[in-house]
């Protein structure tokens, strides 16, 4: 019977064609529509994406420039022309905040990232090859671990000096042991997967089989390391250079800017009050969203 | 028991020897000379050498190493190169004053996030559940130098209540140990919570229900003592932890405790100090470990089989931060 055309039925076909074919249900959809219900990581979210929008155009926003010192506006409180006031070299604390976030945000990216090639590679290596190799990797993080991770960070500026890269490198090498610990377990929970054994069975090479079969799988969980990390490095950064080791004195680092305020707390507290609400807004959002991705990802961790 | 306590004290060693031989290999690369550091920048030639002599800084790494092992088989650890004092002499006194802080810190934490905790599990999924979690979590999440600021600005800056640094007086350690305390409350807040769920859906508690207890006696007293074992041993990781984290937070308070006199050594590239600062941390890490695991058999002795049998395995560690 050929197959009849009435402009009624044609109507139907061309609205089946215009209708969204239903979503695949990937994990990861599956993860966001669990990370949506949840309020708090939804705020923790917002926040987070205000914060990187701050950073990237930090010099629109920012009225003045972040070391440019006006010797006629010294240790001014807030007004409308200096909204977060002016420090003791006249510097706009406003605009140190807002060039803040793009350094804070950029070096801990690259803490993170440096972390992951470095003790997150080795956990995968030894989750991956256990035996021997998983052995010695471990008992060497756990000597690394018995020292406290901001003392050797310390340690690792005390020999390179201060700096952008050196911070990177020190935050880097006092992370290994967690990052190595945290990565191992996130293979451990895949390596045992049937379809490991069955990939293994069909003669899948090994650095295909780490990067093509277990990290995907393993991913969930290492985006939740990659969040935690970057608050814990936001963290460790402005621990550091509050205390004076780690970044040098221009670079607007909320820590550092805490520091500038620290000899003038009593007579004018807003120069330390600004930068440390940057800092306690940024590591809360960090922390609401890494927990939202925790419970998305990982319903049965929770 | 004694087989395995011995055991996990003979890990010690690998550790410490670990340990001292990173911050060896971290000593021999730092630019500068100690022996110059010592004399100041008007000695002589002479003067330094004979110096470096004296220190046995001519010798190779290796040899150095061995002889710093063995003098701390003796109970030797050296010379600080600023004072010129033994560094035990020296952290001995100041251990002191870290552990009274931290264990401060660790019960104030331990009994406010137990109160949260157990009050977020009773009115649990209300709003009042939901505030104690964020709150806790707002603490837990915001570095703890910054919290100690912004207490040092509220009660020592503009209400002169409590002094800002120091601790002549007991009102220096209030704020220090508030500080370490509030940062602490998640954790504990978090793990009540669910262990304290957990308890209250046991058959023993709707017996207890069944024969017409008050809801207040199944709490306290049928319910806290099982919610408590997961909570100890989140006492003895916060108990490591927090020395050993105190680094940052004695710096801000000006407290003459163990981390501030790791800080100042490391600034100072005072190694001698760095290196002892750093042992100790680590032998009292694997002490405290050592009897968290213990105590927990001592607890619930269900756990034995567990943790014996398992003898390489370690408590978990918490949040690395």
């Amino acid at each position: 019977m050929a197959k009849m055309h009435t402009p009624a039925m044609e109507k139907i076909e061309r609205k089946n064609a215009r209708r969204k074919k239903p979503r695949k249900s990937t994990p990861g959809y599956e993860a966001w529509k669990r990370f949506k219900r949840n309020p708090t990581a939804l705020i923790g979210l917002v926040v987070v994406i205000l914060l990187l929008l701050v950073a990237i155009f930090a010099p629109l926003i920012a009225p003045y420039d972040y070391q440019t010192q006006d010797f006629l506006s010294m240790s001014q409180k807030p007004s409308a022309a200096h909204l977060f006031g002016t420090d003791q070299l006249g510097r706009d604390i406003f605009s140190r905040c807002i060039y803040g976030a793009r350094y804070s945000l950029v070096i801990a990216l690259f803490c993170t990232i440096a972390a992951f090639f470095s003790g997150g590679l080795l956990g995968i290596i030894a989750g991956y090859f256990g035996g021997r190799v998983d052995t010695i990797i471990m008992r060497i993080m756990d000597i690394f671990q018995a020292i406290p991770m901001i003392m050797m960070a310390m340690c690792i500026v005390a020999v390179l000096g201060n700096g952008i890269p050196q911070l990177v490198a020190a935050i880097m090498f006092a992370s290994m042991p967690t990052m190595a610990r945290n990565n191992r377990a996130a293979i451990l929970r895949v390596r045992g997967s049937d379809y490991i054994e069955s990939s293994e069975a069909i003669g899948v090479g090994q650095v295909a089989m780490i990067v093509k079969h277990m990290i995907p799988n393993a991913v969930g969980v290492m985006v939740i390391y990659f969040v935690g990390f970057l608050a814990v490095s936001i963290m460790m950064m402005s621990s550091m250079s509050y205390i004076g080791v780690g970044l040098a004195a221009p670079t607007p680092e909320w820590g550092l800017i805490l520091n500038d305020g620290k000899a003038y707390m009593t007579q004018s507290p807003y120069m330390m009050l600004f930068p440390a609400i940057m800092i306690m807004i940024t590591c809360f959002a960090f922390n609401l969203m890494g927990d939202g991705l925790r419970d998305a990802f990982d319903p049965k961790m929770k | 028991m004694g087989r395995y306590i011995l055991k996990r004290l003979l890990l010690l060693i690998p550790i410490l020897l670990g340990v001292s031989a990173i911050i060896f290999a971290l000593k021999t690369v730092t630019p500068g000379d100690p022996a110059r550091q010592i004399l100041g920048n008007d000695a002589t030639e002479e003067q330094i050498q004979a110096k470096r002599e004296e220190l046995g800084l001519n010798d190779p790494v290796v040899v150095q190493y061995v002889r710093y092992i063995a003098g701390i088989c003796h109970g030797d650890f050296g010379e600080s190169y600023r004072t010129g004092e033994p560094v035990l002499k020296e952290i001995v006194p100041r251990l002191g004053t870290s552990a009274k802080i931290t264990l401060g810190a660790v019960a104030m934490g331990a009994i406010l996030g137990v109160l949260l905790g157990v009050i977020s599990a009773l009115k649990k999924y209300t709003w009042v559940d939901s505030l104690v979690l964020v709150v806790s979590m707002f603490f837990q999440s915001v570095p703890e130098f910054v919290v100690g600021l912004v207490l040092i600005m509220i009660f020592a800056v503009n209400l002169h209540l409590l002094p800002a640094s120091g601790i002549e007086t007991w009102k220096g350690y209030i704020l220090p140990m508030l500080t370490i305390g509030v940062s602490s409350i998640a954790n504990y807040t978090r793990i009540t919570r669910s262990s304290m769920l957990e308890v209250l859906g046991e058959d023993y508690i709707r017996t207890a229900r069944a024969k017409g207890q008050t809801e207040a006696n199944i709490v306290y007293h049928h319910a806290m003592r099982n919610t408590m074992i997961p909570v100890a041993q989140s006492v003895g990781t916060h108990l490591g932890n927090a020395l050993g984290g105190g680094m940052v937070l004695e710096t801000v308070f000006s407290v003459p405790g163990v981390g501030k006199y790791i800080v100042d050594a490391i600034t100072a590239r005072n190694y001698p100090s760095v290196l002892g600062g750093a042992l100790m941390i680590a032998i009292i890490l694997v002490v405290i470990n050592l009897i968290v695991d213990i105590s927990f058999v001592v607890i619930d002795p269900r756990l034995k089989t567990t943790i014996i049998a398992g003898g390489s395995k370690k408590p978990k560690k918490a949040k690395a931060a």
